[in-house]
């Protein structure tokens, strides 16, 4: 009994850190944009901004950030935050705009030439880059 | 008393239902007429049925329009949405041009006997703004200007970067205008931006040329820079070439109009961010350049060929961050030709987050300078002589209020050549933000 109690209470502290149950992120872009899945990260913290002929807009996802930065950009939002100001004023380059969920993000990109982004579900009429 | 019963009502039952086979076998005209009302039941029944299927066929008639409404008012209000949304979309990107900026203020407090050009009390720092237009997909700006107090509490204006840049694609980008000369790590990352930077103060050897600087952290001139992926790592590169400075008074300028000797700066920073470790970065540095040297009745009393290689170091993961940077100048004296003199300077820093938010940090930084160099020699006549050698450990802890707001509190020591060698204690304190 004590070690179920103690089994619930490990499960119970997993699912409060937020770790358990992160929610899939698909990685969508606008049907212009032919980069792979090696390139998302690069593409998000503004080391590639350039695809073919094709200038890339990434854009973020308030609704999703928190997953997304921690399995693809591998760091936490004020590190995010961070890099990104660096990266303003030495390269001056712009951080991704946020969009406000799904539905948002996908109407950009679809809408937006060198649009990229990411979702919490896969839409069916856009490009699926990678699920993470 | 049950068995009775139950024989009074057979018999009941029996008489009733021979009377009722008596009746109607006896009258068949009364059959007749039971026949015609099934048959007149029976039309009822067919024409009830239809009337349900016209009714029902109505039913069906009235509810499609209804339907199809349904159907073409969520198909607007998708439309209406998708139209919001494109069009929000593109309000975001087009309403303007954000203005990025820094500012901080501070106090500052020696123990000892501080040089004249520095006292002890609270100072405005830098207000420091700038702009990053995107004219289309590759030609972009970025628009740099600084306000900040001197130590004399004069206010000085800096259109510190204007560049106009086309990006060739990932691996190339030129840029054209005046930058921040690239050397190093410091100068290029940090340079007026107080709250990116963990410490209150940088290393005096990369001060900028206006408070007595060494070394010309702007240029004036085109700039190429890009990088590559090789096997090893991601390669950075800058070169650059641009107009040379010149010494007046002891302080360099950058010359916006043009040479004043004829000749270009030039230089470069190759820097090697390997697969095997993430978030270092190692490089090499150079620059070179002529610089003439006025004194205040803009007579000439120097000519250097300033040349100055080294090497750099940056570390950054999650709590840690080291930057290391060394400097070897070889400056080759033309006016009094007496040869060639060597200096050196470097610092390493290092900053761990001990704590949510909380982060120590401490910086040790070391100058040789040859005062038989006259590049450092009339750098002395400046108000800050900074030409001189010193050696400075300083320690300190920075607070992030949020991303965008730091406290940092300081504590240095400085030995001073040019402060007649004393060494003077300092506290420094400064708020700094970021928008």
């Amino acid at each position: 009994m004590k070690a179920r109690i103690l089994q619930l209470v490990a499960i119970s502290a997993l699912a409060a850190s937020g770790n358990l149950w992160a929610g899939d992120v698909f990685v969508i872009a606008n049907a212009g944009v032919n980069v792979s899945a090696d390139d998302v990260r690069d593409v998000f913290v503004g080391e590639k901004q350039i695809d073919g002929a094709v200038k890339l807009v990434p854009m973020d996802n308030a609704a999703a950030q928190a997953d997304f930065l921690a399995k693809v950009v591998k760091v936490d939002a004020a590190k995010y935050t961070s890099m990104w100001a660096k990266k303003g004023f030495r390269d001056g380059v712009s951080p991704p705009a946020v969009r406000g969920g799904d539905a948002e993000v996908i109407s950009a990109v679809k809408s937006t030439p060198g649009g990229i982004g990411y979702v919490t579900k896969a839409p069916a009429d856009v490009k699926v880059i990678q699920k993470y | 008393m049950c068995t009775k019963h139950f024989r009074l009502s057979v018999l009941t039952l029996g008489l009733a239902a021979a009377f009722s086979a008596t009746a109607q076998t006896s009258d068949a005209e009364r059959l007749k007429a039971l026949e015609a009302k099934f048959g007149q039941s029976m039309a009822v029944i067919e024409q009830l049925q239809k009337r349900i299927g016209e009714l029902e066929q109505g039913k069906a008639g009235a509810t499609s329009p209804a339907a199809s409404a349904v159907v073409n008012r969520v198909e607007t209000l998708e439309k209406s949405v998708t139209e919001l949304a494109t069009s929000a979309s593109k309000t975001s990107t087009d309403v303007g041009l954000p203005l990025h900026g820094f500012l901080d203020t501070g106090y500052a407090s020696a123990s000892g006997k501080p040089p004249a050009y520095e006292k002890s009390g609270f100072r405005l720092g830098t207000f420091d703004i700038y702009l990053a237009p995107q004219f289309s997909d590759r030609v972009k700006g970025l628009v740099e200007l600084a306000f900040e107090y001197g130590a004399d509490g004069g206010l000085g204006t800096d259109l510190e970067r204007l560049q106009l840049g086309y990006v060739v694609n990932d691996n190339l980008t030129l840029w054209a205008g005046r930058f921040h000369t690239p050397y190093g790590y410091w100068n290029t990352a940090f340079h007026h931006g107080a709250q990116i930077q963990t410490s209150i103060t940088r290393p005096r050897m990369i001060a900028f040329e206006d408070q007595g600087g060494i070394l010309p952290s702007h240029t004036v001139g085109a700039w190429a820079t890009g990088k590559f992926d090789t096997g090893v790592g991601r390669l950075n590169y800058d070169v650059f070439a641009g107009n040379s400075d010149s010494m007046r008074d002891g302080t360099l300028d950058y010359n916006a109009s043009g040479y004043n000797n004829g000749t270009p700066a030039m230089g470069f920073n190759l820097g090697l961010s390997p697969k095997a470790v993430p978030g270092l970065t190692v490089g090499l540095h150079a620059v070179s350049e002529k610089i003439n040297s006025y004194d205040a009745l803009d007579t000439l009393n120097g000519e250097t060929t300033m040349q100055v290689a080294g090497a750099y170091a940056f570390y950054e993961s999650d709590n840690l961050e080291l930057i290391a940077e060394y400097y070897n100048f070889n400056n080759q004296d033309h006016f009094g030709k007496t040869g060639t003199h060597n200096s050196t300077a470097g610092f390493v820093q290092a900053g761990y987050q001990v704590a949510n938010r909380l982060t120590a940090f401490a910086r040790y930084e070391k100058a040789d300078l040859n005062q038989a160099d006259p590049y450092f020699n009339l750098m002395n006549l400046g108000a800050t002589q900074f030409g001189k050698s010193y050696h400075q450990s300083t320690v300190g802890l920075r607070y992030d209020l949020d991303p965008r707001s730091a406290l940092k509190l300081q504590l240095e020591q400085i030995t001073d050549e040019g402060n007649a060698n004393q060494t003077v204690n300092w506290l420094r304190a400064q708020y700094s933000v970021r928008f």
